[in-house]
């Protein structure tokens, strides 16, 4: 990828984390050494429980999002489209992928290892700080939708409410629903 | 005479030691200069340090004493869903989300300080050494909480027969989680 490509692609996941008036110039950095993947519809990025070894950008495309439900059957619950962050929980220490990832659609992904991802993230340089603001940001949102949508199912009434497990699990992974 | 907020604040700081900064040790210059962006602000016992509802701009990291959260839901009791411990930031969704609200009141469990965070020094920039070591315990905590959070909602989903609902009871376990 071209360094004005890696450019476009770091201004618009900036732009993507309320960062629009950053320099892309860092992140563009960043994006230079992670391996670049392309993906075909229907090609798995990763699979729920294995070790979570790469940081993911998805530049370009849309990746399903699968979780076992109880009887273990993979259940859609929603997408991710690009441009986006796709399983930050690989920042940490130890995590294991909390859902599957499918290309929806041809996509291209940027794949950082989750040692250099962890090791960026100590940096306090500017790459280090954009990276660490894109991943607080979206855990911060994925988090407070969770919890307001929880917070309106609890508050209608007293009565068991109708939640839609789905909806919990897309609003906690950051990851949109297709209409139904 | 009363201690200097600043120079109590730093003495509880120092008593933390690196737990307050997940594990890392920092100069004393770092700490000196975190004070001066993030004012410390005491609080006696039962003193709300924010409500839940209100407009959010800013976060609080305990240096010293104990907070807790609390949500209404619903015209039920006020329910505690988390308690804040020194050393831990809390009211993070401010510095990254704009226009958010406050989801749990805050209220000191006993004789309390907090640095008061802006949203202004967590903008990429150059920041402090003791601002990124806040930024990765802040990252770390989220990360737990989205664990916590995701375990609590397939407990509840395998806790519900069939395709029917978890139970109000388990959504609030998944509450409790994600604060």
């Amino acid at each position: 990828m071209s360094p004005d490509e890696l450019g476009r692609h770091a201004e618009r996941l900036l732009a993507a984390h309320a960062l629009a008036d950053a320099d892309p110039a860092p992140l563009a950095g960043v994006l230079a050494r992670c391996a670049e993947r392309r993906l075909g519809t229907g090609q798995l990025l990763f699979r729920e429980g294995d070790p979570a070894g790469e940081l993911t950008f998805l530049l370009e495309g849309r990746v399903s999002v699968m979780k076992k439900d109880p009887s273990g059957a993979d259940r859609p619950i929603g997408s991710w489209f690009a441009p986006a962050l796709v399983g930050g929980l690989a920042a940490v220490e130890g995590a294991r992928r909390s859902a599957s990832c499918v290309a929806g659609a041809p996509s291209v992904v940027a794949a950082l290892p989750a040692a250099d991802a962890r090791a960026l993230l100590a940096d306090p340089g500017p790459a280090g700080a954009e990276l660490r603001f894109i991943l607080l940001s979206a855990f911060t949102e994925a988090l407070a939708n969770t919890t307001q949508h929880l917070r309106d199912l609890l508050g209608e009434s007293a009565s068991a409410p109708a939640a839609d497990v789905g909806r919990l699990l897309a609003l906690l992974h950051g990851a949109k629903q297709q209409p139904t | 005479m009363s201690e200097d907020p600043a120079a109590a604040a730093r003495r509880q700081i120092a008593a933390l030691g690196p737990r307050g900064w997940g594990g890392r040790t920092l100069a004393d210059a770092d700490v000196d200069a975190l004070l001066r962006t993030a004012p410390p602000e005491q609080l006696a016992a039962g003193a709300v340090l924010a409500r839940e509802g209100e407009p959010a701009d800013r976060a609080f990291f305990l240096v010293a004493g104990r907070l807790r959260a609390s949500v209404a839901l619903g015209g039920a009791p006020d329910r505690t869903v988390n308690e804040i411990a020194a050393g831990e930031v809390t009211g993070e969704s401010a510095l990254f989300l704009t226009g958010g609200r406050r989801t749990a009141t805050l209220t000191a469990v006993e004789p309390t300080t907090v640095l008061v965070l802006r949203r202004e020094l967590f903008r990429p920039g150059a920041p402090n050494p003791a601002l990124v070591a806040l930024e990765s315990q802040i990252l770390a905590g989220l990360a737990r909480r989205i664990e916590r959070t995701d375990a609590q909602i397939v407990e509840a989903w395998r806790a519900a027969s069939g395709d029917a609902p978890p139970s109000r009871m388990g959504l609030l376990a998944v509450l409790e989680g994600t604060s």
